[in-house]
Order: structure tokens, then C-alpha cells, then sequence
């Protein structure tokens, strides 16, 4: 009986280390403690709901070649493989909180619109053209530059990569300071490209367009109560000597008030660590920079995400526990003209078919890392790359910010792409209706 | 004892909408599950203790240390998608504001709780519930009408008017300090816009049809904290009835309109605007006739039409980092008491008329995010100044009419310059604003600063100080409560 008991003990004691220590097996993903769509405000953002287009398929239940980071293999057998910024993060799960990277195999986008990017690729060919000023003439579709020679032209690349035309996406924005307090904000964050246009008309350039818009932007914010109704409208424009203009509704003003977005690394008001350059993890003016290719190095990025937005509550990372692709990702080396722009340097990490970023590190005046942009992207049913969820992390003052989508709001239409907007659609007095802005 | 107990007042109150921020933060509400009902608002409290000792014209005092507000609020903002095309929008808000019966005995007690002076349905000042706003938007293609009461600003002017002339404010509980949206007196109007579609020009017409709903300027009774007519008490409620008697009333006749056309060429964002209306402070003449209520105060209070005309612009100049901003307005037959009747001179015939004048006024501001970084390593300043400038036109002006602009309130030019700083610290978290307005004609202003904590998005917590200055005449837009420097608290939360 006593012995019974005894090799009972050791059974489940061995059966306890065994699950404890060792990796995660190949072939799940394994959820992650705390892990979830944490998102506390009484509205349509509080349920996680895919994009109208549905996702692709392929990106829920994905074969895990290997784990690492918490809970599974070390992050040192993959250090090389991930930007300083990741591994720093998933080295030091004490101050980061837990993060892990699932190894799956890539698979590409699927549908009509990915062919028409690499069908417009060839038959534009030859025709872009970089100017003195560093700035794209003669582009109409497709990947402008599709063997880059220069860092220029792998900016420009990503400037032009494979996205829709237009979308609505509704996002939460989780707010995260050292101390582990986290504030959120639900806004819409919809946009409208004029230029290498594949699915709705008129394409592929939006004309007649007299002012040379590139995109316009708005994002009209729901919660807090305090923000309901700002509703900002960000016209970037194709001209290398026009700043981005912006346009905000203020409902406490009740007016319409012009700002500037000419201190580029000025942060977002609310504590957000998002600036001007960093959008879509860069966003600067490329006739003000100058880029360096470094060459091609295989990398694990999330190109096939999962689709459900996730997080751990008073931790940092967007996406915590997400499918990652090993990419041969061209990077490149981006510096101020400026010699007063406070950081010395910007790593970026792009994809060679979609020309998406998946990283992009800050580094300070010191070369230390200061902070970074994360994106995670999937893909829809109709194969769209969309980014499920964005971080933004400062790590000099242990600080983020991370966007995760979903298909809230009908009254905008809720998540989708490619619906044909005009930019009548980016009026005000338009968006305040659509919005409940007082 | 009886400070004591005011305290323990106040604490309690602030303790209760703490308690209610902290169990309820981030709870908002969509009253269905795709957002087209929603719900939203906050509860405030603003607590204020006198910083200057104020004699009123009766004689009676309020001393340093005691309540110059105390005002809980309870504002709800509902809104309700309809459909695609039509939305209605509705903002309710109600107060408790009653610092008197918390101050000692010896201070002034507001004659008259129950009503402000003049307006046709004034607010009672110690608690009310008012719908203040109401209406339908309703889209039909390019167009959108918004019909319902309502604010409508115009502008690019900050803490002064200038373009923002619709709606009128409401002087009686905090003077021009809080923001706009919360002093504005909404008003039953008609707002048609049209955008253009396709416009390169971003090209928009609006026009604004108010048939009926003329209200005044309110002011608060005598004795309150901030009345300004610094008459005794028993004279304030002969010129307040009278006043309510030559009210205009809420007839078609009565009624103002106007238009305005946006546009953009180049980088610079422009409008011009044109709106009929009476105007919202009154002008007083003398006169013996028979509708005078109080036959040893014989006058009359009039507020006659004005056309004002104007333009704005807005630009940004990319090498200097800053956005500039200006708008003028001319004012046909601006209408001004003599200085005649203000002064009961009986023997001058100028006392038996008001005089019109036509005015210009013009505003010229900026405002540049910079780097201070020695200050804040982490967040620009908000840097926006301004200049307004006013001139009453024609000649024989100075010395006979009322304008408030001068020492003596009767030159014929007036100049205010504004500052406003702000940044954020913390995350945003810790928010402070200075805010410094002063009028050089007048030598009257004020400086306020403030620095708001915002542990969460939902709760802010403020705590400020506020220095008003004026000539010993009274002259000009502050000078009539100067001796209101006060410092405060306030908390919100919102939902």
C-alpha cells in the first residue's frame, strides 16, 4: 500500500515537472496564462468579431514546427532570427511579460488581389523612378521596385506594398506604463490610398485628384467618454515639400481646429507612444532621410497571425503568444537629415513579396534601443494582409501601446476593406454624423 | 462649527464622486450591442474658495476663505443612430450649486435663488435640470440639416468672440472660465450644411435659420459671486424687472440668420460669414414714457438688430512649425448706451437715445508644439497666443458712449492678448495649463493655472488658481469681477 502510494507521488510528480520545464510540443499552440481579449468598456468593441471578408482559414489552427520564449525553448536558439527589440522582450519576461513565439510555416496570400499586386508589379515595371529629392515619380501599381538595389528604393517599396485600397477598421488601443496600469481607448481607424489602387474603382489612381493626396486618414475615437467625437482627418500628401495636414473635431470646442504635425516625434496626447514618423512604424517624410539597404536576413515575423486579437492584461505585447514565419527580410537602415532628429538610427524589416514592415527599431543618440514598432499581420479570406495587432513599445520607459482590431460599430460599416470610399467620405460634417460626436 | 460642517460637506461630496469613479471606472454605455443608442457623460464636482475679499454694493462681504463654488453636475450625452441618414442627439445637464448657505453668516445671500436676470426661461442658480440641447441630423445626400436647439460655433477665436456670436453665454456661475460648450446658451435653430462633393477647394455653404429663440446674455442676480452690475440690491431688481419687461419676445421678428462659406486654396483654410441678429447685451436709454415700471427709474433696455460680417483664415507655415490663424468681424450699427444715460444725466438729451456704431474687430494668433526640453523630455508645449483688436468706427465716439473699452470704459478701441500653455507629463497623466488674458485698454484680466491628474481616462482630478485683475472702474470684460481670485478643486468622472 505504501509503495503504492510512494510510486503514485512520483508518478505525478514527474508528470507535474514534465509539463512544467519542457517545451511546448510541435503541432499546438499552447494558450498562454492570462491571455485574452481584455477589454472592459459596455459597447460593440468588447467581443472580439472578424473582419466582414472572414479570415482565412489557414491562420487558425496552424501546425507549431517549435515554441520558444516562455514557457517553451529558449529564446537564445532563435536570438538571431528576431530583432533586438523582440528578444529583449522575450529574454526579460520579468519586466515584459510573457511572450511566445510558435514556429509554423508561411503561407502566402490567397485570392484575386494578391496576383493583381504582382501582375501590376510586371507590367509597371521599369516605369517608377526616384527623383533628386528622393520622392517616387511615374508610379501607377505594384511594387515600384521589385529588385532593390538601394535603401531608397526598398523605402519607397514598403511606401507602395501590397494593401487595399481603402478600409474601416474599428480598433481598441491598450495603454500600458511601467507600473503595469493600463487605459484604453476604442476608436475607428479608416483610410483611403489614392495611388497603386487593385480593387475598387477608380483604379489604379484615384482621379481626379487636383491636391495630390496620397492617403487620408481619420480616426474618430469612442471611448473614453472624454474623447467620444474627436474625430481626426490626417491628409499625407505626394509631394516631397507638403507636411501631413490635420484636421480636428473637437466636440468640447465644438469646433473644427487645424494642428500641426510638424514636430514629427511629438507623441499622440493620452500617453499614447505613437508619433508622427512611427506611423505604420515609419511615416517620415522619405526626402528628409536618408536609408541604407543592409542586405536580406532570415527573420521570424508574423505574417500568418492569428486572426483573434490578444493580450495579457498590465503586460506589454499585443499578440503575445502568436504564429511566426521565418522571412529572408530585407532590412534597412534609415537616418535623420537632421542632426538634431533625436534618434540615431531606424532598423526596418520588410517583406520581400508584400513589402509590409514587421519591425522597426529606434535606436537614441547613444545607439541604445529606445523603442519600437511590433506589427502582426494575417490574412482574410480574400487575401488581404491586415495587421490584427500593432505595438508601439518604449523601452527606455517600459511603456506601450498596442492596437488590436475588430469588427465593431456597424453604424461605419464595421471591419472591411476595399468599399469603395471617396474622400467626400473624410468630410467632418460627414464623420460627425456617422459618429456620435456632439 | 459652521465651517466645520461646510467642510465635512464638501469632503463628503467629493468622497462620493470619488467612490462612484472608482467603482464604475471604464464602464460606458451603448445601450445595444452595435452602438446605435449610447449613453455617455460625467459627474463633476467644482469646489472654489475665495482668494480676495468682495464688497458688494450693499455693503455686505465675502471674505478670503470662503465658498465661491460648489457646484455638482450631472451631464448626459445620448445619441441615437436612427439610420444611416438620420441622428438624434440630445445633452441634458443638472447641477446642485449652492456655495452661500455653506460660507459664515455675515456674507450676502443671493436675493433671488430661483431666477438669473434676464433671459426668457432663466436657470435658477442653486439647482435645475435643463435640456440643453436637442436635435435631428438629418443627411440627404451632400447635404445635412440639424434642426433642434443647439450650439453653433463659428471661428477660429479662443475665450473671446468674434465669429462665435450664435448662441449667447451664460455669465451667472463661473463667468467666461469654464469651457465654451458648458456657458453657451443652446438655441432652437435651423443649421443647414452643404459640402460640395468632389470640391478641390474642400468648398462648403452653411446657413443658419434661428426663427424665434432670442436670448440674452445671463448674469447673475445680486448678491451671487459672480454678479457684475455692482449696483445695490434694491436698484438691481428695479432694473431687473424693468429689464425683463422690454425683453424682446420669441417671435418671427425676433428671429436671426446668417451664413457662412469655408473653402481652402493652397494651404490657407478660409471662410466668410454673415449673421442678423439682435444683439445679446443690452443698451439702456432713458425715457419718461409709459411702459416704465418704475416711474423714479425711468428707462428702457433695448438689444436691436446687428449685421455682422466677416472672414477668417488659417495657415500653416511648415518653416516655422506653426499654425496661424486670424478672423475679423464689421459690425453694422453696433448699438451703445451714452454715457449720458448711464450716468442718469437727465439734463442731456443724449441720455434719451442709445447711439449705433459700426465696429471692426480683428484676432491674430498662433500656435506652435515646442520642444522645452529641459521642461519635458518626453512631450512638446502647446504654445498658442493671440491678439484681439477692436475700434469703434466714425467719429464722436470717445468720452460719450459706453463701450467698456478704456479705463473709463468710454474709448473707442479695445486690445486683449492671450497665452496659452499646456503640456503633459506622466503619460498624460498629469496635465497642467496656464491660461493668461489681458486686456492693455482696460488693464483687466486674468491668469489661470491648473494641473489636472488623470490616474485613469475616466477620472481627472484638477486643482487650479485663478487671478483676476481690473481698474477700480470696473472696466472692460473682467474688470466687473475682479475681486474674484479663487482657487479650486475639481473631480469628474466619466462614463
Amino acid at each position: 500500500m505504501k509503495k503504492g502510494f510512494y510510486a503514485l507521488m512520483c508518478l505525478m510528480i514527474t508528470a507535474v515537472l514534465s509539463f512544467w520545464g519542457q517545451p511546448v510540443r510541435a503541432g499546438e499552440r499552447v494558450p498562454l496564462p492570462g491571455v485574452g481579449w481584455n477589454y472592459p468598456y459596455r459597447d460593440s468593441y468588447r467581443t472580439w468579431k472578424p473582419p466582414k471578408e472572414g479570415y482565412d482559414e489557414r491562420m487558425m489552427n496552424q501546425d507549431v514546427i517549435a515554441s520558444y520564449g516562455y514557457g517553451a525553448k529558449s529564446v537564445d536558439e532563435i536570438k538571431d532570427l528576431l530583432p533586438e527589440s523582440l528578444y529583449t522582450m522575450m529574454k526579460n519576461p520579468s519586466v515584459w511579460g510573457k511572450i511566445r513565439v510558435n514556429v509554423t510555416e508561411r503561407k502566402m496570400p490567397k485570392g484575386v488581389l494578391f496576383k493583381r499586386y504582382k501582375e501590376a508589379t510586371a507590367k509597371y515595371r521599369g516605369q517608377a523612378k526616384i527623383d533628386a529629392k528622393q520622392w517616387i515619380r511615374n508610379y501607377k501599381a505594384g511594387c515600384p521596385f521589385p529588385d532593390p538595389k538601394s535603401g531608397i528604393e526598398v523605402e519607397w517599396n514598403y511606401r507602395r506594398r501590397f494593401k487595399p485600397d481603402d478600409r474601416i477598421f474599428p480598433v481598441i488601443t491598450v495603454i500600458t506604463n511601467k507600473r503595469g496600469q493600463v487605459r484604453y481607448q476604442t476608436s475607428d481607424g479608416n483610410l483611403l490610398f489614392m495611388t497603386g489602387r487593385l480593387a475598387a474603382d477608380p483604379k489604379p489612381t484615384f482621379l481626379p485628384n487636383p491636391n495630390k493626396i496620397e492617403r487620408i486618414d481619420v480616426y474618430a475615437n469612442a471611448h473614453p467618454y472624454e474623447l467620444q467625437g474627436t474625430i481626426s482627418v490626417i491628409t499625407q500628401f505626394n509631394d516631397p515639400g507638403k507636411t501631413d495636414e490635420l484636421w480636428m473635431y473637437l466636440p468640447s470646442m465644438r469646433r473644427v481646429r487645424h494642428l500641426s504635425t510638424t514636430q514629427r516625434i511629438d507623441k499622440l496626447p493620452g500617453g499614447q507612444d505613437l508619433f508622427w514618423d512611427c506611423f505604420d512604424t515609419f511615416n517620415g517624410n522619405p526626402s528628409l532621410f536618408n536609408f541604407k539597404l543592409l542586405g536580406r536576413k532570415e527573420m521570424l515575423v508574423v505574417m500568418n497571425g492569428y486572426p483573434k486579437g490578444e493580450f495579457i492584461l498590465h503586460e506589454y505585447m499585443m499578440g503575445p503568444n502568436d504564429y511566426y514565419q521565418k522571412v529572408n527580410c530585407y532590412v534597412n537602415e534609415i537616418h535623420s537629415k537632421d542632426p538634431n532628429y533625436p534618434f540615431s538610427k531606424i532598423i526596418q524589416y520588410l517583406d520581400p513579396d508584400t513589402w509590409v514592415s514587421y519591425y522597426t527599431d529606434w535606436y537614441d543618440r547613444k545607439g541604445k534601443l529606445q523603442r519600437s514598432s511590433i506589427f502582426n499581420y494575417t490574412l482574410t479570406k480574400n487575401g488581404i494582409v491586415m495587421a490584427n495587432v500593432m505595438n508601439h513599445i518604449d523601452f527606455q520607459r517600459v511603456h506601450s501601446t498596442g492596437y488590436a482590431y475588430t469588427n465593431a460599430r456597424s453604424g461605419s460599416g464595421g471591419n472591411t476593406y476595399n468599399v469603395g470610399l471617396t474622400p467626400d467620405y473624410f468630410i467632418l460634417d460627414h464623420l460627425r454624423k456617422v459618429y456620435p460626436a456632439r | 462649527m459652521m465651517k466645520k460642517f461646510s467642510l465635512s460637506f464638501v469632503f463628503l461630496g467629493c468622497f462620493a464622486v470619488l467612490l462612484f469613479g472608482l467603482q464604475c471606472t471604464a464602464d460606458a454605455f451603448s445601450l445595444d450591442e452595435n452602438d446605435r443608442y449610447q449613453l455617455g457623460g460625467y459627474i463633476e464636482n467644482f469646489t472654489g474658495l475665495r482668494l480676495s475679499k468682495h464688497t458688494y454694493a450693499g455693503g455686505e462681504s465675502a471674505d478670503v476663505g470662503d465658498f465661491a463654488a460648489f457646484r455638482t453636475t450631472l451631464f448626459l450625452d445620448f445619441s441615437a443612430q436612427i439610420s444611416s441618414n438620420v441622428k438624434f442627439k440630445s445633452i441634458g445637464r443638472g447641477y446642485y450649486d449652492n456655495p452661500y448657505s455653506l460660507n459664515s453668516n455675515s456674507d450676502p445671500q443671493i436675493k433671488d435663488t430661483e431666477h438669473q436676470w434676464p433671459g426668457p426661461h432663466p436657470l435658477t442658480m442653486k439647482q435645475d435640470f435643463d435640456l440643453r440641447e436637442y436635435y435631428l441630423v438629418i443627411s440627404p445626400g451632400d447635404f445635412q440639416f440639424r434642426i433642434g436647439r443647439q450650439q453653433i460655433v463659428w471661428g477660429e477665436t479662443d475665450a473671446l468672440r468674434m465669429a462665435d456670436i450664435i448662441n449667447p453665454l451664460d455669465l451667472s456661475w463661473d463667468w467666461s472660465f469654464p469651457t465654451w460648450e458648458d456657458i453657451r446658451i443652446p438655441l432652437q435653430m435651423i443649421d443647414m450644411v452643404y459640402n460640395v462633393p468632389g470640391s478641390a477647394h474642400n468648398l462648403k455653404f452653411e446657413a443658419v435659420w434661428n426663427p424665434a429663440d432670442f436670448r440674452p446674455t445671463q448674469i447673475a442676480p445680486y448678491g451671487a459671486i459672480w454678479d457684475p452690475v455692482g449696483l445695490p440690491g434694491f436698484l438691481v431688481d428695479m432694473l431687473k424687472d424693468q429689464q425683463q419687461h422690454d425683453l424682446p419676445t420669441r417671435s418671427l421678428k425676433n428671429g436671426a440668420g446668417g451664413g457662412r462659406i469655408k473653402g481652402q486654396i493652397g494651404n490657407w483654410a478660409l471662410s466668410v460669414f454673415g449673421y442678423y441678429a439682435r444683439v445679446q447685451d443690452y443698451v439702456l436709454k432713458l425715457d419718461v414714457g409709459p411702459n416704465t415700471i418704475n416711474p423714479g427709474l425711468p428707462m428702457h433696455f433695448y438689444w436691436p438688430h446687428v449685421l455682422n460680417v466677416g472672414a477668417t483664415f488659417n495657415v500653416e507655415s511648415i518653416a516655422l512649425k506653426t499654425i496661424f490663424r486670424g478672423e475679423c468681424a464689421y459690425t453694422f450699427d453696433q448699438p451703445f448706451t451714452t454715457s449720458a444715460a448711464n450716468n442718469f444725466n437727465f439734463a442731456d438729451p443724449a441720455a434719451f437715445d442709445y447711439d449705433e456704431k459700426d465696429t471692426f474687430a480683428f484676432m491674430l494668433g498662433f500656435d506652435r508644439n515646442t520642444w522645452i526640453r529641459f521642461l519635458n523630455d518626453n512631450k512638446t508645449f502647446y504654445i498658442s497666443g493671440q491678439w484681439f483688436q477692436k475700434f469703434v468706427l466714425g467719429s464722436d465716439v470717445s468720452g460719450k458712449l459706453r463701450t467698456g473699452f478704456g479705463d473709463d470704459g468710454d474709448n473707442r478701441s479695445q486690445t486683449i492678448f492671450s497665452l496659452l500653455i499646456n503640456t503633459e507629463y506622466m503619460d498624460g497623466q498629469i496635465k497642467p495649463e496656464v491660461l493668461a488674458v489681458h486686456s492693455v485698454t482696460e488693464e483687466c484680466g486674468f491668469f489661470d493655472f491648473h494641473v489636472a491628474w488623470e490616474p485613469t481616462y475616466t477620472l481627472r482630478f484638477t486643482v487650479g488658481v485663478r487671478d483676476i485683475w481690473g481698474n477700480n472702474n470696473l472696466t472692460g470684460i473682467w474688470g466687473p469681477v475682479k475681486d474674484n481670485d479663487m482657487g479650486y478643486l475639481k473631480m469628474r468622472w466619466s462614463f
